[in-house]
C-alpha cells in the first residue's frame, strides 16, 4: 500500500499497479472499511481502478493521522463490499449503434462478431465517474479495444452503450461523449424517481445480452 | 412568497453545500464556490448553513418580491440596489412587498451571493439544489435562473441587524504537491503568474499559459480528483478543478490548491491574473 498526499485535505492510497479484479477487490474492501468506520474526519472517498482517494477535513486532522490510521487497517480486515449481478438487454440495432460500422472497420470484425464478443463476457464495475452513474465496465475482449473519438460527439443519448480502450459503459444521461456507440441498453441505469437512483454500484457485475428484433 | 426573476443576469444559479458522500457514484460535489461568502450571507439573514442561496456570476439578476423578507448580499460587489437606491452588502436588508432588488456588473470579485431567509420550495436532488452540469433540467429545473421564473419561498423575517466588513480579495493562491507532481518540476511550474481563460466555469478554471511538456508523460490509470486538483493535459494545459468537476480523471494531478485558498479562486474573473506559489508540505 502506497499513500501519497494530495495537498492539505486529501490523500491517495494505491492498492496495486495496473488493472485487475484482485486489486479492485482490495480497493473496494478498503473503501467499504472506511465507510463502515464512518469517521467524522473523512468527508468522502472515491474508489477507482487501483486507488482510493480520500478527502479529509483538514480542520480536524492531517495527512499523517489519516495515513497511520489506514496503515493499521490490515488488508485482512477489509470488509468485502456487497455487490449485485445485472443482466442487461441490449438493442444493437442500426438506429442506436451509431459507431458500429466504424468499430467493425477498426477491429476487422463483422457486426455479429462485435455483438458476440461484447455480450459473452461478464464485466465488473471498476469505478463510477465522468457523469452521475457512469460506470466503467471492464475489461472487454481484446478484439474490441478501440480508441475514443478524437473529437467527442456533442450529443450521445441516454442509455447508449459505448466502447473505449478496454472499457464499455452505459451513458446514464444525454451528454457529449467520445465513446464508440454500439447499442442501447434496455434499462435505466439512472432513474431519478427512485430512492436509489443508480442501478450500478462499484464492484457489481454486468452481463449484456442481445435482444431479439 | 414569490420572487420573480425580471432579469436573470449572466449565470445566476441556486447553490447550497452540495452533495457530499455520493462521489463513489460519479456525482459531482457542486455547492457554493465561495463558501465563506455564502456562509456569511446565510448567517446575516439568520438562516441555517444548509439553506439554498443565489450565486451570481459577473452580472447579477433583478428580482421582484411579493412579500416582506430579510435578505443579505455578500461576495463580489455588484452595486446592489433596491428600487433603484443603492444598498450595502454584508448587512441585513429588510425587503418589503413589491420591492425590486437589482444587481449589476461585478466591480470587485466575480461571484456574489444573495441569501433570502425562509423555506425554499425549489426542487432538490440528493439533498441539494446545486445544478448538475448536463442534467439539471431533469434533476433541478429551478436551479439556473431565467427571466420570467418565480422562486417560491416561505419567508422568515429576521429582525437582528448584522453588519460585516467586506473582505478584500487577492489573487495569491498556494499550491501543494499532488500525487503526480513528479512528472514536472513543481517549483518551476507553480511559482509564477497565470491568467484565467474564458473557457473557465464552475467545473474548472483553465489557465491560458501552457507549460512545456518536453517529453511524453507516461499515461496514468484514472483516479479520484477533488476541487482544487490541478490537472496537466498532454498539450501542457493546466486545469484547476472546481466544485462541479467530475470525480475521477486520467490527467496527471500535478498540484493541489491549499484548501483555505479555494474561496479566493471563486472570485477571480475571466482574464484575471492568478499568482501561484508552491508550498512544500512538511511530512514526517
Amino acid at each position: 500500500m502506497i499513500i501519497k498526499p494530495m495537498g492539505d485535505n486529501a490523500l491517495v492510497v494505491y492498492l496495486g499497479e495496473g488493472i485487475s479484479d484482485a486489486i479492485l477487490a482490495k480497493v473496494y474492501g478498503l473503501y467499504n472499511s472506511v465507510i463502515i468506520a464512518s469517521s467524522q474526519e473523512i468527508i468522502y472517498s472515491i474508489p477507482a481502478y487501483n486507488s482510493l482517494t480520500i478527502r479529509y477535513d483538514e480542520r480536524l486532522t492531517n495527512f499523517q493521522r489519516i495515513r497511520d490510521w489506514l496503515m493499521d487497517l490490515s488488508a485482512n480486515d477489509y470488509n468485502k463490499p456487497p455487490s449485485k449481478h445485472h443482466n442487461i438487454g441490449v438493442d444493437y440495432g442500426d438506429e442506436f449503434a451509431l459507431d458500429m460500422d466504424h468499430v467493425c472497420r477498426l477491429t476487422s470484425l463483422s457486426k455479429e462478431e462485435v455483438i458476440a464478443y461484447h455480450s459473452e463476457k461478464e464485466y465488473t464495475v471498476y469505478m463510477l465517474g465522468f457523469l452521475p452513474g457512469f460506470a466503467y465496465l471492464g475489461t472487454t475482449h481484446e478484439r474490441l479495444h478501440v480508441p475514443r473519438h478524437e473529437t467527442p460527439r456533442p450529443h450521445v443519448s441516454k442509455g447508449s452503450i459505448g466502447l473505449a480502450g478496454q472499457q464499455t459503459a452505459i451513458y446514464p444521461v444525454d451528454s457529449p461523449g467520445g465513446w464508440q456507440i454500439i447499442g442501447k441498453a434496455m434499462v435505466d441505469v439512472f432513474d431519478t424517481s427512485l430512492n436509489e437512483p443508480f442501478l450500478l454500484s462499484p464492484f457489481d457485475t454486468v452481463h449484456f445480452y442481445p435482444i431479439g428484433r | 412568497m414569490k420572487v420573480e426573476v425580471l432579469k436573470a443576469g449572466l449565470f445566476s444559479n441556486l447553490q447550497d453545500q452540495g452533495r457530499l458522500g455520493y462521489q463513489h457514484l460519479g456525482v459531482p460535489i457542486g455547492g457554493n464556490l465561495d463558501t465563506s461568502a455564502a456562509t456569511l450571507a446565510l448567517h446575516i439573514v439568520g438562516a441555517t448553513i444548509d439553506q439554498p442561496l443565489i450565486e451570481c456570476t459577473l452580472i447579477g439578476p433583478t428580482l421582484k418580491f411579493d412579500d416582506d423578507c430579510t435578505i443579505a448580499i455578500t461576495g463580489a460587489d455588484m452595486n446592489p440596489m433596491v428600487n433603484g437606491h443603492p444598498i450595502k452588502s454584508y448587512q441585513s436588508i429588510q425587503i418589503h412587498t413589491d420591492d425590486t432588488l437589482s444587481l449589476g456588473n461585478a466591480s470587485n470579485g466575480a461571484r456574489a451571493y444573495i441569501a433570502i431567509n425562509g423555506q425554499w420550495k425549489t426542487k432538490s436532488w440528493l439533498g441539494s439544489v446545486s445544478p448538475v452540469y448536463g442534467a439539471y433540467q431533469m434533476l433541478t429545473p429551478d436551479s439556473i435562473l431565467r427571466k420570467g421564473q418565480f422562486l417560491e419561498i416561505f419567508p422568515n423575517v429576521f429582525n437582528e441587524n448584522l453588519d460585516f466588513d467586506p473582505p478584500s480579495y487577492n489573487n495569491r493562491i498556494h499550491v501543494m504537491a499532488g500525487p503526480e507532481s513528479n512528472v514536472v518540476d513543481a517549483s518551476l511550474v507553480f511559482n509564477r503568474c497565470y491568467t484565467m481563460s474564458h473557457q473557465s466555469n464552475r467545473m474548472a478554471i483553465i489557465l491560458n499559459e501552457k507549460i512545456d511538456v518536453p517529453y511524453k508523460i507516461t499515461p496514468m490509470i484514472s483516479s479520484g480528483v477533488i476541487p482544487g486538483t490541478i490537472q496537466l493535459t498532454p498539450s501542457g494545459q493546466l486545469m484547476i478543478l472546481m466544485a462541479d468537476a467530475q470525480t475521477t480523471g486520467g490527467y496527471h494531478r500535478i498540484g493541489q490548491v491549499k484548501a483555505s485558498d479555494m474561496d479566493k479562486l471563486a472570485q477571480i474573473r475571466i482574464g484575471g491574473e492568478i499568482e501561484i506559489e508552491f508550498l512544500q508540505q512538511k511530512l514526517t
